[in-house]
């Protein structure tokens, strides 16, 4: 777990543990005691219901070990990646107790993400106007990459509110992957560099770009968010909901992979074989919605 | 030398030893968890306060003093428990009405903890209103208390725009709503100020507070209000206040008994009685019977209305208990009032009572026979000075309750009998008795009620309500009595 997660759970456990709902007695809860304020759920009051509408933004963070290639082999790109992308969902909710609701969440959810390496090298083959190889030499590189794949995720939770509008969410998460991942991947020399991507072509250039597309796999991924919200009641049945929510993933989203980098062979060789761990991929999300009491 | 400090030692044991009389002691059915806000009504005889017995919510709870001391405690019947605390109540002192504060009631509220009323009806409190946005705020609106006329309510809110974390509040009942509530001026601190309760005497308010000075946490402190003005801040001494928190001080009215509530060693509160009450409250003049049928001396619920009679204004309206027509007045020195019960379908009845400055507290009962509103049904009704036939203008309101009453029965016609005392001839009496239920007549007429539906008719001295010759048995005879003829 990075450093991430960790601060995302220590905040959320933080505030469960200094919150105490207030009552008629003491107007900031029992000092210490947040579990005094759940009181008994209301008499001769039916369940309460509520509708939402969700909508926010993904800061996804991807992570694998790549083990075998040299440092500057742009390969090692895909060590590591981050990118903001949207969400849009359903809320729906029943409220137990005042203080205890379960509920399911279900977005479209898009995870988008990327890294560049800066200080990538790639070996490369001086060819003279014949055609012939006459140098090598190794070039300065930003190796750049990013993925995009959606889910629609389903988020059961349950719904805990540990002051009078601050609460949190804790639940599982099913997500099915409803695309491909596409990804793009984007390498550039610098313009001083004697190599080229296509030397000695019409298509000689600093810039190579590639786009491809693979198979979600695996295409169902399970894990568990944690999240923090605040009631602000616009009306008497409507609230605005700013939330917070950390989305640990069990799943990766792809799979192990090995193979050979070839990227540095010529001036460092021989080629390297590489192994990398199928990667992980966690997402902070920052969301607004619209919560309706029935 | 020893001349000097004689008198400084004789104060300083007379001073401990009243600090030592004060005993404080556990009240009755205190829990292992938060017991607190004990409030009494029914001049005493019951208590109502607030308990987490279950560890799942605070709730309203009530117990009766017997002769075997107090009764186990039970949960108020009716609607004012549900929501996920409710507590901190003051009542009225006919204990048929309450103000409380309540966390997540059934009736919506404004957000956070808000004040509520109930009424008490047929055992049951029902009608749980929210006290509305003069009195709530989008804060912490809690421990209310109500003085003994229902007019005056002082609370405590942590809203923005006061001295600092928790303040005192006051508004007051205007008849049909209550005025914006405003800070209690003088009073508030930076620190928090909590749990005001008004005594009896409309005068004197204790309060908690943890501002500096004190014995640690909150104290108990106790001051004078006139007006809007509040003077003699005075904290209590030990054993009343201790390093513990104290709030929620309450004086039992003509006694020298007090109730406080304070945290045990875990944090919780517990409720406890204070012998003697070193601040008692000023003495007032307790009212207490039973409203009954005239005919049938079933226990009648009526409206009791206290009215100040030299303004004319009502003063408190409050009820007999539906169930044993049990009814409570609290009068304060100064004044003379008069307290009518009326009930649909009754003939409304009224007493008179003076309480002069400086009155000593003193328990009247005064059971009021209502008579049905039918044909026969009589009743006192004014007084008048020797040979006058003139208004007094403390019967003004009297006269205004028939008006009131011919007007919610348009099919009663009423006869007004004049009389008179013993002194002067039959023929001098007769003309006088006469004008004195024809100025009544016209009075009513005056206020919009049609001529036909009166009729005036003098007696004389032939009918006294008082034999004899007394100044007392004549004044009681200088009268005029309604009679529904129809």
């Amino acid at each position: 777990m990075n450093t991430g997660s960790w601060f995302m759970i220590m905040f959320v456990v933080g505030c469960v543990g200094i919150a105490a709902q207030e009552d008629v007695l003491r107007p900031n809860g029992r000092p210490g005691d947040a579990s005094s304020s759940s009181g008994r759920s209301k008499k001769g009051k039916g369940l309460t219901w509520r509708l939402g509408l969700e909508a926010g933004i993904n800061y996804s963070m991807a992570s694998r070990d790549i083990t075998g290639p040299i440092e500057t082999s742009p390969l090692l790109a895909f060590s590591t990646g981050s990118g903001i992308s949207p969400l849009f969902g359903i809320y729906a909710e029943v409220e137990l107790t005042p203080s205890i609701a379960i509920g399911t969440r279900v977005l479209y959810d898009m995870k988008s993400f990327g890294n560049t390496k800066t200080d990538a090298t790639l070996d490369c083959i001086i060819l003279d106007e014949y055609g012939v190889v006459v140098n090598a030499s190794t070039a300065n590189l930003n190796a750049e990459y990013t993925q995009t794949v959606n889910y629609v995720t389903i988020n059961p939770l349950i719904r805990w509110s540990v002051a009078d509008r601050f609460f949190v969410h804790l639940g599982p998460v099913l997500q099915f992957a409803t695309s491909d991942i596409e990804t793009k991947i984007v390498q550039t020399m610098d313009d001083g560099e004697i190599c080229r991507f296509n030397f000695g072509t019409p298509d000689s250039s600093t810039t190579f770009t590639s786009t491809g597309t693979d198979p979600a796999d695996p295409s169902f991924r399970v894990g568990l968010d944690l999240g923090l919200g605040y009631r602000i009641p616009l009306t008497k049945t409507i609230d605005l909901v700013p939330r917070v929510g950390y989305q640990f993933m069990f799943t990766p989203y792809g799979k192990e992979e090995a193979g050979i980098d070839a990227s540095n062979a010529i001036m460092s060789p021989p080629e390297r074989t590489y192994t990398a761990t199928a990667p992980t991929l966690h997402s902070l999300q920052a969301s607004l919605s619209l919560w309706f009491s029935l | 030398m020893v001349s000097r400090i004689l008198p400084v030692l004789l104060l300083i044991a007379c001073t401990m030893a009243s600090a030592q009389n004060v005993r404080i002691e556990p009240l009755d059915n205190n829990t292992s968890k938060d017991d607190f806000a004990p409030a009494y009504t029914n001049h005493g005889r019951v208590i109502i306060f607030t308990s987490d017995e279950g560890g799942d919510g605070q709730r309203l709870r009530t117990m009766e003093r017997t002769s075997g001391g107090w009764t186990a405690s039970t949960e108020l019947l009716g609607d004012v428990n549900d929501a996920t605390h409710s507590g901190s109540g003051t009542l009225t002192p006919d204990g048929q009405s309450i103000v409380f504060a309540s966390y997540e009631n059934d009736v919506d509220g404004r957000g956070r903890t808000d004040l509520y009323s109930a009424r008490k009806v047929n055992g049951k409190w029902t009608e749980v209103t929210n006290l509305g946005t003069s009195i709530n705020s989008d804060f912490y609106d809690a421990h209310p208390s109500i003085t003994s006329d229902g007019r005056t309510l002082y609370f405590v809110s942590d809203r923005p725009g006061g001295n600092g974390e928790t303040d005192i509040y006051v508004a007051t009942w205007g008849g049909s709503s209550w005025s914006a509530a405003k800070p209690l001026a003088g009073i508030n601190t930076a620190k928090s100020e909590m749990s005001p309760v008004i005594a009896s005497d409309g005068k004197t308010i204790y309060f908690s507070s943890d501002r500096a000075g004190g014995a640690g946490g909150f104290d108990i402190y106790v001051a004078k209000i006139s007006g809007s003005a509040v003077t003699d801040i005075r904290r209590l001494a030990d054993p009343v206040n201790t390093a513990a928190d104290e709030m929620f001080y309450s004086a039992l009215p003509n006694s020298d008994q007090a109730l406080l509530s304070r945290t045990t060693s875990n944090g919780d509160y517990d409720n406890y009685t204070v012998t003697p009450n070193p601040f008692p409250s000023e003495p007032v003049t307790l009212v207490e019977g039973i409203v009954s049928d005239a005919t049938s001396k079933v226990a009648i619920g009526s409206t009791i209305t206290v009215t100040d009679l030299a303004t004319g204004k009502k003063i408190a309206s409050l009820r007999s208990d539906d169930q044993s027509g049990q009814y409570y007045v609290t009068l304060t020195p100064g004044r003379i009032y008069s307290i009518t019960a009326s009930a649909p379908g009754y003939v409304f009845h009224t007493e008179r009572y003076e309480v002069p400055p400086g009155a000593k507290g003193t328990t009247v009962k005064k059971d009021i026979d209502l008579s049905p509103l039918t044909k026969g049904g009589d009743r006192l009704l004014v007084f008048f000075d020797y040979d006058k036939s003139e208004l007094k203008s403390e019967s003004t309101p009297e006269l205004e309750r028939v008006i009131e009453l011919l007007r919610e029965n348009p099919n009663i016609r009423l006869r007004f009998d004049g009389h008179t005392d013993d002194q002067g001839s039959d023929e001098y009496n007769d003309g006088l008795s006469l004008r004195r239920a024809q100025s009544v007549l016209d009075y009513v007429v005056a206020g919009g009620v049609p001529a036909t539906r009166l009729e005036a008719k003098g007696f004389g001295k032939r009918q006294p309500a008082v034999q004899g010759a007394t100044d007392e048995a004549r004044a009681a005879n200088r009268r005029v009595e309604m009679k529904v003829v129809e």
